[in-house]
């Protein structure tokens, strides 16, 4: 759901004069948005519930700030993307050192052949597992432009990289995936 | 199959985003189409991105809004009520004028009734009655007004009164 840039502006002018049920809407129209692209970055439940918490308070407060040189929702989306990255990465560091005093966590958690038919359930379930397969710098670049479309250039703006890393993370990851699947085939 | 290599750099990057040159491309699927470990590669990564767009849509949980809620009207500041200004500024203002200026026109007031006080008061050079003018003032203040007894002459609000009596006397 999103807002027309008329209504945007009245519900951002009510929002900042304190009006909470004016933040409401807004949050009800991204929320869904932020969640999802926070999900797909963090991978788990509790860390993106916590990136959405986070990245519509850092709004709350900022929103006298927000000039509409973009839009709410590119504004929102970009918080996300960056909120997210860095909670994946603690969350990566924080996991790393459960791993090494924990031998029974399967640090693969991969699909066993990406190739076979498989059910839309399945796929659903694969799709978390191959994002669990990368780190987070390379599953932030791989779902901004396989899943959310953005060109090299917008995923370059939005991550504060240049175009060749965005070109070199995307070629590492889909390296990286190929590679995971064949090794599953053989 | 000696440059699969270059090809797959291309396979991975612009070719699977849709950003070769039309040269560029056609070079690319003769290639592919003479080769199958090319081919294959190029599915596999094309399914693996079908997997990831496949993944489900989410709806925050019901939990986030209220904690957002709860941490937004936990952080809202009343606003201080203005400072009202103390009885006696508003006193002072009353009496002197412009708030800045009331309290050293005020000073210099009491300053000045102080002296002038202090210039009466008994045990000063005008007002000793032990002394020839003090005794001189006295007498004719009894005499105008019929005044019997010093202790009903209030020295200090009547100041002019008493300082042209004094001139007189002198």
């Amino acid at each position: 759901m999103g807002i027309g840039t008329d209504q945007e502006q009245e519900l951002i002018e009510r929002a900042v004069a304190g009006d909470i049920n004016a933040f409401e809407e807004i949050y009800r129209a991204y929320s869904g948005m932020v969640y999802n692209v926070a999900r797909r970055i963090v991978n788990n439940a509790d860390d993106a519930d916590e990136v959405t918490q986070d990245v519509f308070m850092s709004m709350h407060q900022n929103l006298k700030n927000f000039r509409g040189g973009s839009t709410l929702k590119t504004w929102a989306y970009r918080i996300t993307v960056n909120r997210a990255l860095n909670a994946a990465k603690r969350s990566g560091r924080i996991r790393s050192r459960e791993m090494l005093f924990d031998h029974n966590v399967e640090p693969d958690g991969l699909p066993n052949n990406i190739d076979q038919g498989i059910e839309q359930d399945a796929a659903k379930e694969k799709a978390a597992e191959l994002l669990a397969a990368l780190d987070p710098e390379k599953r932030a670049c791989l779902t901004l432009r396989a899943v959310d479309g953005l060109s090299y250039e917008e995923i370059s703006k939005m991550l504060g990289i240049n175009i060749n890393t965005v070109r070199t993370r995307l070629k590492r990851a889909r390296e990286f995936l190929l590679n995971r699947s064949k090794g599953a085939v053989q | 199959m000696t440059n699969c290599r270059s090809i797959q750099d291309k396979l991975l990057t612009e070719y699977i985003d849709g950003l070769l040159s039309a040269e560029e491309l056609a070079e690319t699927n003769r290639h592919l189409d003479s080769c199958t470990q090319c081919r294959n590669a190029l599915a596999t990564i094309r399914q693996a991105e079908t997997t990831l767009r496949a993944a489900p849509v989410f709806t925050p949980p019901d939990h986030c809004w209220a904690n957002i809620r709860e941490q937004i009207e936990a952080s809202v500041i009343p606003e201080p009520e203005p400072e009202r200004p103390h009885p006696w500024n508003a006193w002072l203002e009353y009496l002197f004028g412009q708030p800045q200026h009331a309290a050293w026109t005020a000073l210099a007031t009491v300053v000045i009734l102080a002296g002038a006080t202090a210039s009466l008061l008994p045990g000063t050079r005008h007002t000793n009655p032990s002394t020839k003018a003090g005794a001189a003032l006295l007498a004719t203040l009894e005499d105008r007004d019929q005044i019997t007894s010093t202790d009903e002459i209030d020295l200090n609000t009547n100041t002019e009164y008493f300082i042209n009596y004094k001139e007189e006397a002198i």
